[in-house]
Protein backbone atom coordinates (compact mmCIF):
# COMPACT_ATOMS: atom_id res chain seq x y z
CA UNK A 1 0.00 0.00 0.00
CA UNK A 2 2.75 2.06 1.14
CA UNK A 3 5.06 1.38 -1.90
CA UNK A 4 1.84 1.96 -4.48
CA UNK A 5 1.31 5.41 -2.48
CA UNK A 6 4.71 6.48 -2.75
CA UNK A 7 5.55 5.50 -6.53
CA UNK A 8 2.30 7.83 -7.16
CA UNK A 9 3.59 10.76 -5.66
CA UNK A 10 7.22 9.72 -7.23
CA UNK A 11 5.36 10.10 -10.58
CA UNK A 12 3.58 13.12 -9.64
CA UNK A 13 7.22 14.40 -9.03
CA UNK A 14 8.85 12.78 -12.57
CA UNK A 15 5.35 14.56 -14.01
CA UNK A 16 6.59 17.98 -12.83
CA UNK A 17 10.11 17.26 -14.52
CA UNK A 18 10.62 19.75 -17.31
CA UNK A 19 11.52 17.80 -20.72
CA UNK A 20 15.27 20.01 -20.76
CA UNK A 21 15.85 18.37 -17.38
CA UNK A 22 14.35 14.88 -18.43
CA UNK A 23 16.88 15.14 -21.38
CA UNK A 24 20.07 16.25 -19.58
CA UNK A 25 19.60 13.43 -17.25
CA UNK A 26 19.45 11.02 -19.76
CA UNK A 27 22.53 12.68 -21.64
CA UNK A 28 24.16 12.33 -18.47
CA UNK A 29 23.78 8.86 -18.22
CA UNK A 30 24.34 7.65 -21.16
CA UNK A 31 27.88 9.63 -21.50
CA UNK A 32 28.64 8.58 -18.33
CA UNK A 33 28.38 4.80 -19.20
CA UNK A 34 29.74 5.61 -22.15
CA UNK A 35 32.79 6.95 -20.39
CA UNK A 36 32.77 4.26 -18.20
CA UNK A 37 33.05 1.74 -21.41
CA UNK A 38 36.17 3.89 -22.90
CA UNK A 39 37.97 3.39 -19.80
CA UNK A 40 37.18 -0.65 -19.32
CA UNK A 41 38.29 -0.78 -22.89
CA UNK A 42 41.04 1.14 -22.61
CA UNK A 43 42.26 -1.40 -19.83
CA UNK A 44 42.04 -4.03 -22.02
CA UNK A 45 43.91 -2.72 -24.50
CA UNK A 46 46.30 -1.39 -22.29
CA UNK A 47 46.69 -5.10 -20.69
CA UNK A 48 47.60 -6.51 -24.27
CA UNK A 49 49.96 -3.65 -24.28
CA UNK A 50 51.92 -4.73 -21.35
CA UNK A 51 52.04 -8.23 -22.47
CA UNK A 52 53.00 -7.31 -26.00
CA UNK A 53 55.55 -5.02 -24.56
CA UNK A 54 57.01 -7.72 -22.39
CA UNK A 55 57.50 -9.90 -25.56
CA UNK A 56 59.49 -7.20 -26.64
CA UNK A 57 62.03 -6.79 -23.84
CA UNK A 58 64.34 -9.92 -23.94
CA UNK A 59 65.60 -9.72 -20.29
CA UNK A 60 62.13 -9.95 -18.94
CA UNK A 61 61.11 -13.19 -17.58
CA UNK A 62 57.77 -12.51 -16.78
CA UNK A 63 55.25 -9.87 -15.46
CA UNK A 64 52.56 -10.12 -12.56
CA UNK A 65 49.24 -8.13 -13.95
CA UNK A 66 47.33 -6.85 -11.10
CA UNK A 67 43.44 -6.27 -12.57
CA UNK A 68 41.53 -4.52 -9.90
CA UNK A 69 41.52 -1.18 -11.60
CA UNK A 70 40.08 -3.30 -14.49
CA UNK A 71 37.56 -4.72 -12.21
CA UNK A 72 36.43 -1.48 -10.34
CA UNK A 73 35.96 -0.10 -14.18
CA UNK A 74 33.72 -3.13 -14.84
CA UNK A 75 32.02 -3.43 -11.82
CA UNK A 76 31.26 0.72 -12.26
CA UNK A 77 30.40 0.22 -15.76
CA UNK A 78 27.67 -2.62 -15.00
CA UNK A 79 26.26 -0.87 -12.44
CA UNK A 80 25.94 2.51 -14.64
CA UNK A 81 24.99 0.60 -17.49
CA UNK A 82 21.89 -1.17 -15.13
CA UNK A 83 21.05 2.57 -14.29
CA UNK A 84 21.05 3.70 -17.52
CA UNK A 85 18.71 1.56 -18.57
CA UNK A 86 15.97 1.86 -16.03
CA UNK A 87 16.30 5.62 -15.55
CA UNK A 88 15.80 6.15 -19.46
CA UNK A 89 11.89 5.61 -19.38
CA UNK A 90 12.00 7.83 -16.60
CA UNK A 91 9.06 5.67 -14.92
CA UNK A 92 8.68 5.98 -10.67
CA UNK A 93 9.93 1.92 -9.69
CA UNK A 94 12.31 2.19 -12.67
CA UNK A 95 13.59 5.55 -10.37
CA UNK A 96 14.38 3.47 -7.58
CA UNK A 97 15.73 0.46 -9.08
CA UNK A 98 18.06 2.96 -10.49
CA UNK A 99 18.92 4.84 -7.01
CA UNK A 100 19.92 1.49 -6.19
CA UNK A 101 22.51 1.13 -8.99
CA UNK A 102 24.48 4.39 -8.63
CA UNK A 103 24.63 3.47 -4.67
CA UNK A 104 25.99 0.17 -5.93
CA UNK A 105 28.10 2.45 -8.51
CA UNK A 106 28.95 4.86 -5.00
CA UNK A 107 30.02 1.90 -3.04
CA UNK A 108 32.36 0.49 -5.53
CA UNK A 109 34.39 3.85 -5.97
CA UNK A 110 34.06 4.21 -1.74
CA UNK A 111 35.95 0.46 -2.09
CA UNK A 112 38.56 1.86 -4.17
CA UNK A 113 39.52 4.87 -2.45
CA UNK A 114 39.80 2.51 0.92
CA UNK A 115 41.86 0.21 -1.11
CA UNK A 116 43.83 3.08 -2.48
CA UNK A 117 44.97 3.99 0.90
CA UNK A 118 45.63 0.49 1.66
CA UNK A 119 47.67 0.12 -0.75
CA UNK A 120 49.60 3.44 0.02
CA UNK A 121 50.21 2.20 3.77
CA UNK A 122 51.11 -1.47 2.67
CA UNK A 123 53.65 -0.05 0.01
CA UNK A 124 55.02 2.00 3.51
CA UNK A 125 54.45 5.03 0.72
CA UNK A 126 53.22 8.75 1.21
CA UNK A 127 52.00 9.21 -2.03
CA UNK A 128 50.44 7.37 -4.55
CA UNK A 129 52.49 7.10 -7.71
CA UNK A 130 50.74 8.69 -11.27
CA UNK A 131 47.81 7.60 -12.21
CA UNK A 132 46.39 8.46 -8.92
CA UNK A 133 43.69 11.40 -9.63
CA UNK A 134 41.87 12.37 -6.29
CA UNK A 135 43.47 9.43 -4.53
CA UNK A 136 42.59 6.37 -6.17
CA UNK A 137 44.89 4.47 -7.55
CA UNK A 138 45.62 3.53 -11.30
CA UNK A 139 42.59 6.58 -11.82
CA UNK A 140 42.79 9.14 -14.68
CA UNK A 141 40.94 12.41 -14.33
CA UNK A 142 38.38 11.03 -16.65
CA UNK A 143 37.57 8.58 -13.63
CA UNK A 144 37.03 11.56 -11.45
CA UNK A 145 34.78 13.21 -14.03
CA UNK A 146 32.84 10.01 -13.97
CA UNK A 147 32.58 10.11 -10.05
CA UNK A 148 31.41 13.57 -10.62
CA UNK A 149 28.40 12.96 -13.15
CA UNK A 150 27.51 9.75 -11.36
CA UNK A 151 27.15 11.76 -7.96
CA UNK A 152 24.96 14.44 -9.67
CA UNK A 153 22.59 11.45 -11.20
CA UNK A 154 22.53 10.57 -7.50
CA UNK A 155 21.59 13.51 -5.75
CA UNK A 156 18.87 14.14 -9.01
CA UNK A 157 17.16 10.62 -8.20
CA UNK A 158 17.11 11.76 -4.44
CA UNK A 159 16.05 14.87 -4.91
CA UNK A 160 12.88 13.18 -6.54
CA UNK A 161 12.55 10.72 -3.83
CA UNK A 162 13.07 13.49 -1.32
CA UNK A 163 10.21 15.39 -2.87
CA UNK A 164 7.68 12.38 -3.26
CA UNK A 165 8.48 11.83 0.66
CA UNK A 166 7.60 15.27 1.20
CA UNK A 167 5.03 15.46 -0.82
CA UNK A 168 1.72 15.96 1.70
CA UNK A 169 -0.55 13.02 2.07
CA UNK A 170 -2.78 14.62 0.20
CA UNK A 171 -2.19 11.59 -2.42
CA UNK A 172 -3.24 9.47 -0.27
CA UNK A 173 -6.61 10.67 0.13
CA UNK A 174 -6.71 11.61 -3.46
CA UNK A 175 -10.61 10.64 -3.55
CA UNK A 176 -10.91 12.92 -6.69
CA UNK A 177 -8.45 10.83 -8.80
CA UNK A 178 -9.66 7.78 -7.25
CA UNK A 179 -13.27 8.67 -7.24
CA UNK A 180 -14.36 7.69 -3.89
CA UNK A 181 -16.99 10.29 -2.66
CA UNK A 182 -16.24 13.16 -0.47
CA UNK A 183 -18.04 13.31 3.08
CA UNK A 184 -19.63 16.52 4.16
CA UNK A 185 -19.28 16.23 8.00
CA UNK A 186 -20.94 19.60 8.23
CA UNK B 1 60.34 7.66 -4.85
CA UNK B 2 61.29 5.31 -2.75
CA UNK B 3 64.99 3.93 -3.40
CA UNK B 4 65.56 0.93 -1.28
CA UNK B 5 66.23 -2.40 -2.43
CA UNK B 6 67.06 -5.99 -0.42
CA UNK B 7 70.08 -7.88 -2.44
CA UNK B 8 71.60 -10.33 -1.12
CA UNK B 9 73.52 -13.41 -0.77
CA UNK B 10 73.99 -15.23 2.44
CA UNK B 11 72.80 -17.92 5.00
CA UNK B 12 69.08 -18.02 4.74
CA UNK B 13 69.39 -17.97 8.74
CA UNK B 14 71.14 -14.47 8.25
CA UNK B 15 69.02 -12.80 6.33
CA UNK B 16 68.10 -9.87 8.23
CA UNK B 17 72.06 -9.41 7.93
CA UNK B 18 72.44 -8.68 4.80
CA UNK B 19 73.09 -5.75 2.37
CA UNK B 20 70.33 -3.00 2.76
CA UNK B 21 70.72 -0.50 -0.12
CA UNK B 22 69.38 2.56 1.09
CA UNK B 23 70.28 6.11 -0.67
CA UNK B 24 70.28 9.54 0.87
CA UNK B 25 66.82 10.80 1.55
CA UNK B 26 65.12 7.96 2.33
CA UNK B 27 63.07 8.15 5.48
CA UNK B 28 63.47 5.84 8.33
CA UNK B 29 60.17 4.28 8.36
CA UNK B 30 60.72 3.23 4.36
CA UNK B 31 63.67 1.15 6.11
CA UNK B 32 61.58 0.10 9.14
CA UNK B 33 58.98 -0.85 5.85
CA UNK B 34 61.39 -2.48 3.48
CA UNK B 35 62.81 -4.67 6.49
CA UNK B 36 59.11 -5.91 7.71
CA UNK B 37 58.70 -6.51 3.99
CA UNK B 38 61.78 -8.94 3.32
CA UNK B 39 61.18 -10.38 7.09
CA UNK B 40 57.57 -11.47 6.66
CA UNK B 41 57.73 -12.23 3.24
CA UNK B 42 60.89 -13.82 2.37
CA UNK B 43 61.55 -15.19 5.98
CA UNK B 44 58.27 -16.49 7.84
CA UNK B 45 56.34 -16.78 4.05
CA UNK B 46 59.15 -18.52 2.21
CA UNK B 47 62.50 -19.49 3.95
CA UNK B 48 61.29 -20.53 7.43
CA UNK B 49 58.34 -22.05 6.21
CA UNK B 50 59.16 -26.00 5.33
CA UNK B 51 55.68 -27.08 2.98
CA UNK B 52 57.05 -23.84 1.03
CA UNK B 53 60.67 -25.32 0.48
CA UNK B 54 59.20 -28.50 -0.49
CA UNK B 55 56.91 -26.74 -2.98
CA UNK B 56 59.60 -25.22 -4.74
CA UNK B 57 61.72 -28.34 -4.66
CA UNK B 58 58.74 -29.90 -6.49
CA UNK B 59 59.15 -27.40 -9.37
CA UNK B 60 63.01 -27.66 -9.66
CA UNK B 61 64.20 -25.05 -7.52
CA UNK B 62 66.25 -24.83 -4.50
CA UNK B 63 64.79 -21.55 -2.62
CA UNK B 64 67.60 -21.74 0.04
CA UNK B 65 70.06 -22.05 -2.70
CA UNK B 66 69.03 -19.30 -4.71
CA UNK B 67 68.99 -16.77 -2.22
CA UNK B 68 72.63 -18.20 -0.66
CA UNK B 69 74.45 -18.66 -3.43
CA UNK B 70 73.03 -17.31 -6.98
CA UNK B 71 71.24 -14.25 -4.86
CA UNK B 72 68.77 -12.29 -5.78
CA UNK B 73 67.85 -8.41 -5.86
CA UNK B 74 64.06 -7.15 -5.10
CA UNK B 75 63.36 -3.45 -5.74
CA UNK B 76 60.53 -1.13 -5.73
CA UNK B 77 60.17 0.06 -9.50
CA UNK B 78 60.24 3.59 -8.79
CA UNK B 79 63.98 3.00 -8.71
CA UNK B 80 64.35 2.80 -12.02
CA UNK B 81 63.33 6.57 -12.36
CA UNK B 82 66.84 7.37 -10.38
CA UNK B 83 69.54 9.19 -11.15
CA UNK B 84 71.93 7.14 -9.18
CA UNK B 85 75.01 5.67 -11.48
CA UNK B 86 73.76 2.20 -13.56
CA UNK B 87 76.50 0.42 -11.04
CA UNK B 88 74.88 1.45 -8.24
CA UNK B 89 70.90 0.93 -9.44
CA UNK B 90 72.96 -2.71 -10.96
CA UNK B 91 70.15 -1.60 -14.01
CA UNK B 92 72.54 -0.98 -17.55
CA UNK B 93 70.86 1.66 -19.27
CA UNK B 94 68.51 -0.11 -21.45
CA UNK B 95 67.39 -2.23 -18.25
CA UNK B 96 66.94 1.50 -16.81
CA UNK B 97 64.78 2.47 -20.56
CA UNK B 98 62.54 -0.65 -19.59
CA UNK B 99 61.57 -0.49 -16.85
CA UNK B 100 60.69 3.27 -16.80
CA UNK B 101 58.55 2.56 -19.96
CA UNK B 102 56.59 -0.54 -18.62
CA UNK B 103 56.21 1.80 -15.16
CA UNK B 104 55.52 4.78 -16.89
CA UNK B 105 52.40 3.26 -18.91
CA UNK B 106 51.43 0.34 -16.87
CA UNK B 107 50.35 1.10 -13.34
CA UNK B 108 48.54 -2.18 -12.76
CA UNK B 109 51.99 -4.52 -14.06
CA UNK B 110 52.73 -5.68 -10.23
CA UNK B 111 56.29 -6.95 -11.05
CA UNK B 112 58.99 -7.98 -13.38
CA UNK B 113 61.21 -10.63 -13.01
CA UNK B 114 64.30 -10.59 -15.07
CA UNK B 115 67.70 -10.76 -15.69
CA UNK B 116 70.14 -11.08 -18.63
CA UNK B 117 70.26 -14.16 -21.33
CA UNK B 118 73.02 -14.93 -23.58
CA UNK B 119 73.09 -13.56 -26.97
CA UNK B 120 71.20 -11.10 -25.81
CA UNK B 121 71.70 -6.89 -24.49
CA UNK B 122 71.92 -6.97 -20.85
CA UNK B 123 69.27 -5.41 -19.01
CA UNK B 124 71.48 -5.74 -15.05
CA UNK B 125 75.24 -5.62 -14.70
CA UNK B 126 75.30 -8.10 -12.36
CA UNK B 127 74.16 -10.89 -13.91
CA UNK B 128 71.74 -12.44 -11.06
CA UNK B 129 67.73 -12.18 -10.83
CA UNK B 130 66.14 -9.21 -10.39
CA UNK B 131 62.46 -8.75 -8.98
CA UNK B 132 61.22 -5.52 -9.35
CA UNK B 133 57.91 -4.09 -7.74
CA UNK B 134 55.02 -2.14 -8.53
CA UNK B 135 52.89 -0.19 -5.83
CA UNK B 136 49.89 -2.59 -6.99
CA UNK B 137 51.94 -5.36 -5.75
CA UNK B 138 50.67 -4.12 -2.44
CA UNK B 139 47.27 -3.67 -3.17
CA UNK B 140 44.81 -6.11 -0.29
CA UNK B 141 42.52 -6.34 -3.62
CA UNK B 142 44.80 -8.13 -5.47
CA UNK B 143 43.30 -11.60 -4.57
CA UNK B 144 40.67 -10.47 -2.72
CA UNK B 145 40.41 -8.48 -0.22
CA UNK B 146 43.05 -10.06 1.98
CA UNK B 147 46.01 -8.13 3.96
CA UNK B 148 49.20 -6.32 2.04
CA UNK B 149 51.64 -8.53 3.26
CA UNK B 150 49.79 -11.99 1.98
CA UNK B 151 49.35 -10.24 -1.51
CA UNK B 152 53.00 -8.95 -1.48
CA UNK B 153 53.40 -12.96 -0.79
CA UNK B 154 50.98 -14.17 -3.94
CA UNK B 155 52.93 -11.74 -6.12
CA UNK B 156 56.85 -12.96 -4.59
CA UNK B 157 55.73 -16.30 -5.10
CA UNK B 158 55.26 -16.35 -9.18
CA UNK B 159 58.06 -13.92 -9.41
CA UNK B 160 60.51 -16.34 -7.13
CA UNK B 161 59.89 -19.18 -9.69
CA UNK B 162 61.25 -17.24 -12.65
CA UNK B 163 64.16 -15.62 -10.46
CA UNK B 164 64.97 -19.38 -9.85
CA UNK B 165 65.08 -19.94 -13.94
CA UNK B 166 61.64 -20.79 -14.92
CA UNK B 167 60.56 -18.24 -17.72
CA UNK B 168 56.53 -17.60 -18.14
CA UNK B 169 54.48 -18.21 -21.47
CA UNK B 170 54.26 -14.56 -21.87
CA UNK B 171 50.63 -15.04 -23.63
CA UNK B 172 48.55 -16.14 -20.03
CA UNK B 173 48.04 -14.12 -17.58
CA UNK B 174 48.91 -16.59 -15.05
CA UNK B 175 51.75 -17.82 -16.57
CA UNK B 176 52.59 -20.69 -14.61
CA UNK B 177 49.47 -22.13 -15.27
CA UNK B 178 51.19 -24.95 -17.41
CA UNK B 179 53.35 -26.17 -13.88
CA UNK B 180 49.75 -27.85 -12.89
CA UNK B 181 49.13 -28.68 -9.72
CA UNK B 182 53.56 -28.02 -9.19
CA UNK B 183 52.09 -24.32 -9.27
CA UNK B 184 49.38 -24.71 -7.35
CA UNK B 185 51.40 -25.99 -4.36
CA UNK B 186 53.81 -23.23 -4.73
CA UNK B 187 50.88 -20.72 -4.12
CA UNK B 188 49.17 -22.97 -1.57
CA UNK B 189 52.45 -23.53 0.52
CA UNK B 190 53.89 -20.27 0.24
CA UNK B 191 51.19 -17.90 -0.78
CA UNK B 192 48.02 -19.00 1.41
CA UNK B 193 46.11 -19.34 -1.96
CA UNK B 194 44.50 -21.97 -2.42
Amino acid sequence: MYLRDLTSRITAGLDSVGSLERDLIRVLAVAVTALNASLYIADLVQEQQLYKLLSEYDWVWSVAYNPTVQHFHLRILAALLFSTIFIWSLKARRLIISLLALQIVGIEYLKWYLDSVSTKENAGIERLPEPSAAGFYGASNWDVVSLVIAALLFIWHLKILIQALRTPASGRGNNAISGAPEINTT
Amino acid sequence: MQYYSFRGRGYPGRLQSWNWYGYSGDSLAMGLFWKKLVRVSLLDGFLNNPDCLSAFRGVGIDLEDLLTNTGLVIRLIDLAFSTYSNNALTLTSYGQQTLQTAYRDHASAAAFTGTNFIGHRPAVTDGIPHIFLNTSAFNPSYVGGRTGEEALRITLAPELIHAGGIPGDHTKTEDLRDLGERYTDVMKSCAGRT
